[in-house]
């Protein structure tokens, strides 16, 4: 437990160790692809360092032991002494879990025991590593003062091939060579299985070395190489400069909901305003109305300015988001043995806060899917004549007043027989049904609750959440989701969000005297009522358009509002399909701030918040993917 | 012997006794008494329109703009099974652990004073006894004091 008088340090600490962290974990995988990279290996101390200064001080002592340990290995890497593995850098991703796991129990005000498996796994890490070099190079090391290279004694094998490749072929010794080859050989029995990755990588620099000998490169070339490594490292320098120099205030989410919520209530006011000035500017003109309608135009401008700006500070780059996935993709592909390279794009794109920390979830486990069921084994690919890494891609971008997620694979793609099958099996559609359906209609029956195509639960995708909790969560903030498939080459997600969650432009309706709001992004048609084919089937009110069938939903019956006319019919795409949805009436569309109904309603399905309008009277945005989901309800009971 | 004075005055200390006085807004549903206590009470006004929200139960009546505010408006007397036969007046306003809510009543009748050791336990009988935090008798009759915390928690969907 934290004591009161410490809870502020304490929270800033909180706030700084996430940050610390965050980056550490992004340059640990940065080290797993280049482990000699001084700086960042001298900035994971850092961070290491200052976590447990940080924890040390409030006496987090669960904390300060393991950043203790991780920074020992740390610092040993710093100075050559050991070197980062992938089964090293697991150690270190635990410690970075414990510790961020740590810090929000302490939040809870729990307290945290000390680990002593991971603290024990720390520090054999370390051993682990000098106890195997000792014996096993006893035999190396005397060749190597054989051959008067006693220098390169207890280096690292990969750093005695590396300098074996600056001799010139002639002299390289033969004895030595065969000698190392036997030592990464023997490697693996007295490590852990898992290093054959870096074993591989010293295969590799073992066939380098043989094939040099034959192919005798000039020793300008090799030092060309060597310039370009520093050009590359002095380019990554000045990033990480220009990251630092970014100007960021902290400020508290609740004073920004505060301005969001005034600001809301400055624009209500304004076109209130707005209304009541051109009524009084047409029954009485004169020179001040003339100036009272010019400082009117320029408020209208200014209001709406500010509101954009306040908007705005609600906007975080989807690399907030996105940081996050270099490790998940690493840890589910190593867990189900692929090789997937991430690639991700537009990440200074900017989404706001509230979607962008609901869309963690959904985003993993949209990954997780195509790493377990999409990207193929690597042996399978290389038979496809694929490559042997498959390939992920994560983007964000605007178009329009949305913004665009993406993430693709260039796995098998989706078996549509498979999900017909799985369809049928698990009574979401009936087999006539099926028949009828387009190829898109199939792919989105995975959008379907409780629909996996995976033959077996795994452990990586069936945690019991599905796809639909994905397309739930989209369409909590007004998203839409698609999904392409190609059989073979790859399947592609496509999620679109609202820039803004505050504002929507949405069609007032009229329904038996009373005003709702429909939001407009979702709406594909608005049919005039004397001009529509309403026909039943099956008991359910049906829309013919152009030879479509559409479900029709009267909004007054649904609503509880009695029987009213059916003056326009709205089409809309809910879901992954198309519904209308009948009114009586329609009052033109508007910008309207989505107010929410407050707590003693919860989550009201099929009412989205409320809307006050310029004469200050209260409307109910209507949440139609809701009111779908009752709709299929009722005529289930 | 509690005294009823005009909304806006001031908590008075007894001067023979230090005995804390508490305040509370009386109004009345149907022929009840019943009593907030006034620092839960956030403002009181006429009853505006109320726009009924689709898919709520029936003691919620609907929401309201209270100056850009939107608040949920509850009916007291479908929540405690009374009688519905006299109009509603006025909305008041209370401060609860479910924000702001509106509670419809017949007629507010002002600020009642009471002495803190004159209120009586709850007596556990009668229709919304559950509901009941005190009573305590005053000039009007017996004042019923309405644990509204725990109306709106059962009353959130």
């Amino acid at each position: 437990m934290i004591p009161d008088e410490m809870k502020e340090i304490f929270e800033e600490f909180a706030v700084e160790a996430r940050e610390q962290l965050e980056s550490l974990e992004n340059d640990m995988l940065e080290l797993e692809k280049d482990p000699e990279n001084e700086e960042l290996l001298n900035r994971a101390f850092r961070s290491m360092h200052t976590i447990k200064g940080g924890a040390g001080f409030l006496g987090l002592n669960p904390i300060v032991e393991v950043a203790h340990k991780a920074e020992d290995l740390l610092g040993l890497m710093r100075s050559g002494e050991l070197k980062l593995t992938p089964e090293i850098n697991d150690v270190i991703f635990r410690a970075i879990d414990f510790i961020k796991g740590a810090i929000s129990r302490y939040e809870e005000g729990e307290d945290v025991e000390m680990p002593e498996d991971l603290i024990n796994d720390l520090i054999s890490a370390k051993e682990g590593k000098t106890v195997s070099k000792k014996d096993e190079k006893q035999k190396l090391d005397d060749l190597l003062d054989k051959h008067g290279l006693s220098h390169l004694k207890g280096k690292p094998i990969e750093e005695i091939l590396e300098e074996l490749i600056l001799l010139p072929p002639d002299k390289r010794p033969e004895e030595v060579i065969k000698e190392l080859d036997k030592l990464i050989s023997v490697e693996p029995v007295s490590k852990e299985e898992a290093e054959k990755k870096d074993i591989e990588a010293s295969q590799k620099m073992m066939e380098e070395v043989k094939v040099e000998e034959e192919k005798k490169p000039s020793v300008e070339e090799e030092k060309k190489e060597e310039k370009k490594k520093i050009e590359k490292k002095e380019e990554k320098a000045e990033k990480v400069q220009e990251q630092q120099v970014e100007k960021v205030l902290r400020i508290d989410v609740k004073k920004i909901e505060d301005l969001m919520n005034l600001v809301g209530e400055l624009v209500l006011d304004r076109n209130r305003l707005l209304r009541i000035a051109s009524n009084l500017i047409q029954e009485h003109q004169s020179k001040y109305t003339d100036e009272l309608e010019a400082v009117l135009s320029s408020i209208d401008r200014i209001v709406g300015d500010l509101q954009i700006a306040v908007m705005k500070t609600r906007m975080q780059p989807v690399k907030r988001l996105f940081q996050k996935f270099p490790r998940v993709v690493r840890d589910i592909s190593k867990m189900l043995g692929k090789e997937v390279e991430l690639v991700m794009e537009g990440e200074d794109t900017e989404l706001d806060k509230s979607i962008l920390e609901k869309l963690e979830e959904p985003l993993i486990h949209i990954i997780r899917n195509s790493i377990d069921h999409g990207i193929e084994p690597p042996e399978e690919r290389i038979r496809l004549g694929k490559p042997r890494k498959g390939v992920i891609k994560l983007k964000a971008y605007y178009q329009g007043d949305r913004i665009f997620i993406v993430v693709e694979d260039d796995g098998r793609g989706i078996d549509i027989e498979k999900v017909k099958q799985k369809a049928l099996e698990r009574g979401i559609v009936s087999e006539d049904k099926l028949e009828k359906m387009s190829e898109k209609e199939l792919l989105f029956l995975i959008f379907n609750p409780g629909f996996s195509t995976a033959e077996k639960v795994s452990e990586v995708s069936g945690r019991g959440v599905g796809m639909d909790v994905v397309a739930n969560t989209v369409s909590s903030f007004r998203g839409t989701i698609d999904v392409e498939s190609q059989r073979g080459k790859g399947t592609k997600i496509t999620m679109s969000f609202p820039l803004t969650i505050g504002i929507i432009r949405s069609i007032m309706v009229k329904i038996k005297d009373r005003i709702f709001a429909i939001p407009i992004y979702s709406v594909l048609e608005i049919l005039p009522g004397e001009s529509t084919e309403i026909t039943t089937v099956s008991g359910r009110e049906v829309l013919i358009v152009r030879d479509m069938t559409i479900p029709l939903i009267n909004l007054s019956e649904l609503l509880g509002i009695g029987d009213s006319e059916i003056g326009y019919a709205i089409v809309a795409w809910v879901g992954n399909q198309r519904v209308a949805f009948t009114v009586e009436d329609l009052l033109g569309d508007e910008e309207i701030v989505v107010k929410p109904l407050g707590k003693l309603f919860g989550d009201i399905e099929g009412i989205s918040g409320a809307t006050i309008t310029g004469d200050g009277k209260v409307v109910l945005i209507l949440d139609l993917d809701g009111l779908l989901k009752r709709e299929l309800r009722s005529m289930n009971v | 012997m509690a005294d009823i004075v005009p909304v806006g005055e001031k908590e008075i200390k007894k001067e023979s006794q230090e005995v804390t006085i508490l305040e509370f807004l009386g109004i009345t549903l149907e022929d009840e008494l019943i009593g907030f206590p006034l620092t839960e009470v956030l403002s009181i006004s006429k009853v505006t329109e109320i726009v009924p929200v689709p898919f709520s139960p029936p003691y919620i009546v609907g929401v309201i703009n209270l100056r850009g505010d939107i608040i949920p408006i509850l009916s007291l007397k479908s929540r405690l099974g009374l009688p519905e036969n006299k109009d509603y007046t006025m909305v008041v306003i209370l401060d609860t652990s479910f924000g702001k809510v509106g509670i419809l009543v017949d007629k507010v009748v002002g600020v009642i004073k009471i002495p803190a050791d004159k209120l009586e336990p709850n007596p556990m009988t009668g229709r919304y006894s559950r509901y009941i935090r005190n009573v305590a008798k005053t000039d009007q009759g017996l004042l019923i004091i309405i644990d509204i915390d725990r109306i709106t928690k059962e009353s959130s969907l």
